[in-house]
């Protein structure tokens, strides 16, 4: 076969080491703002779960935990933990109820690793981040997970830091969740209740990227995305995509999209989609 | 990261990059096959990769995340304006008059890569122009090394199977 020659004498341009180094400081000024960024936001979750864990109903949720070792918190959203490393994670079911158990060198931990839940919809789920977490056995979290009855699907996130851990649970119509955190042992358990109503599906708009397989792709668009706060959404289709929203309205999403592309350096990799409340995009 | 530390992996960064600066502009042009759009997709490739290369797992395989991160930006932009017209009615360029020739000997990859699919390429560039092991593919494309070899040699059945027939048929995607 030929070709190979052709594929030689491809010219170099004069300007691609002017580009790639425009392209680079472009990239170092965007990671200072992002680091920046990242400061505002562990200030915004502190405020968050200062919120959560004075709401009434968390209050009450608080009340029906059977408390094995000492409980820290309870709360729907937002984040706990200290910080470790090298953390071993396992998981055990029992009913609805999911307890991940942590610990180092075959000791338990006192407390659990830094980590944080997000609950978003269309469709219903609950974002886990482990942070400082080394050996984690995916598959068995997942095979516990989807053993809760209440649970409809588990996938993980990857994300471009070794030491930690993401993993998305999407929840059946109707099932609302409270995470405890307990130390002494530290451990977190998830428990799931169905509310016996399911909520109306309504259409939720997103500003979203292609489809495409679980990768290092998704990881860097996490990065470049990362103070729009997104999330990733496994389709219809088994693919994954990245997510910013949701919004109520078309509009609102135009204009938060409006707001990304405006940047210097956007690559036009997004667009405005829509799906019910209790469906997936496409 | 200390000032030093970041003072340090940005210098790798450069010098890593400036390395493969030719060979990643050549794999983005043989998708596009115009100056302009190999330039922005490198463009692109570097500063996604700047954002992440200090948690890249593994910067000793620096060459294959950064070629895997310019597959992408160029199936991303060929993706987003579909701009590619598959199977074009070429087939009489690629199909040879000597008959005498061998088919592997006549097939001129660097023309034929243009009725792949987007997503196919790689495997020809990685392979034949590259001279990449199935396993350092595997590395770059991020998939098992026996995936990669069937999906290869099925790629190659089809761009012989288009020479022989000399007809244009329908892309079955």
């Amino acid at each position: 076969m030929t070709g190979k020659d052709r594929y030689e004498q491809i010219e170099i341009p004069a300007q691609l080491a002017n580009v790639m180094e425009s392209a680079r400081h472009k990239a170092a000024a965007r990671k200072r703002s992002l680091r920046l960024m990242r400061y505002s936001s562990v200030v915004a979750a502190s405020l968050a779960l200062l919120f959560v864990v004075n709401i009434p109903g968390v209050a009450n949720a608080l009340s029906k935990v059977p408390v094995v070792g000492s409980i820290v918190q309870v709360l729907q959203f937002g984040g706990g933990g200290e910080r470790t490393d090298g953390v071993s994670v396992n998981t055990e079911t029992v009913a609805d109820v999911l307890r991940i158990n942590f610990d180092q060198a075959g000791e338990t931990v006192s407390s659990v690793p830094s980590y944080t839940v997000e609950h978003r919809e269309a469709p219903n789920r609950l974002i886990f981040t482990l942070n400082g977490v080394r050996n984690f056995d995916y598959d068995a979290v997942k095979s516990d997970l989807l053993a809760l009855s209440l649970v409809e699907d588990v996938y993980e996130n990857i994300i471009l830091d070794d030491s930690a851990m993401r993993f998305v649970v999407e929840l059946k119509d109707g099932v609302t969740h409270s995470v405890s955190e307990y130390r002494d042992p530290g451990y977190i358990e998830l428990k799931l209740a169905f509310t016996g109503k399911q909520a109306t599906p309504r259409e939720v708009f997103y500003i979203r990227s292609e489809a495409m397989p679980q990768g290092e792709s998704l990881a860097i668009l996490e990065e470049i995305y990362y103070e729009d706060d997104v999330t990733f959404i496994k389709t219809a289709g088994g693919g994954f995509i990245a997510a910013i929203g949701g919004f109520d309205t078309r509009e609102e999403a135009e204009q938060r999209l409006s707001e990304i592309s405006s940047r210097e350096g956007y690559a036009g990799d997004l667009r405005i989609d829509s799906w019910m409340s209790n469906a997936h995009p496409e | 990261m200390s000032e030093l530390a970041k003072a340090l992996s940005q210098q790798q960064f450069s010098e890593h990059i400036t390395r493969c600066s030719g060979k990643l502009y050549r794999v983005a042009y043989c998708y596009v096959k115009n100056e302009q759009d190999a330039l922005d997709i490198v463009s692109e490739a570097t500063y996604k990769a700047y954002l992440s290369f200090e948690r890249m797992k593994t910067p000793q395989y620096f060459e294959s995340w950064i070629t895997r991160i310019v597959i992408h930006c160029a199936l991303d932009r060929l993706n987003r304006n579909k701009r590619i017209a598959f199977m074009e009615d070429q087939t009489q360029e690629y199909a040879a008059a000597e008959l005498a020739v061998p088919l592997e000997e006549k097939l001129d990859l660097y023309e034929a890569m243009d009725r792949l699919a987007p997503e196919e390429k790689a495997y020809i560039i990685l392979k034949f122009f590259e001279d990449l092991r199935f396993r350092d593919m595997a590395d770059v494309l991020e998939l098992p090394e026996n995936t990669v070899k069937t999906r290869f040699y099925r790629i190659i059945g089809k761009l012989k199977q288009y020479l022989i027939e000399g007809e244009v048929e329908g892309y079955d995607r």
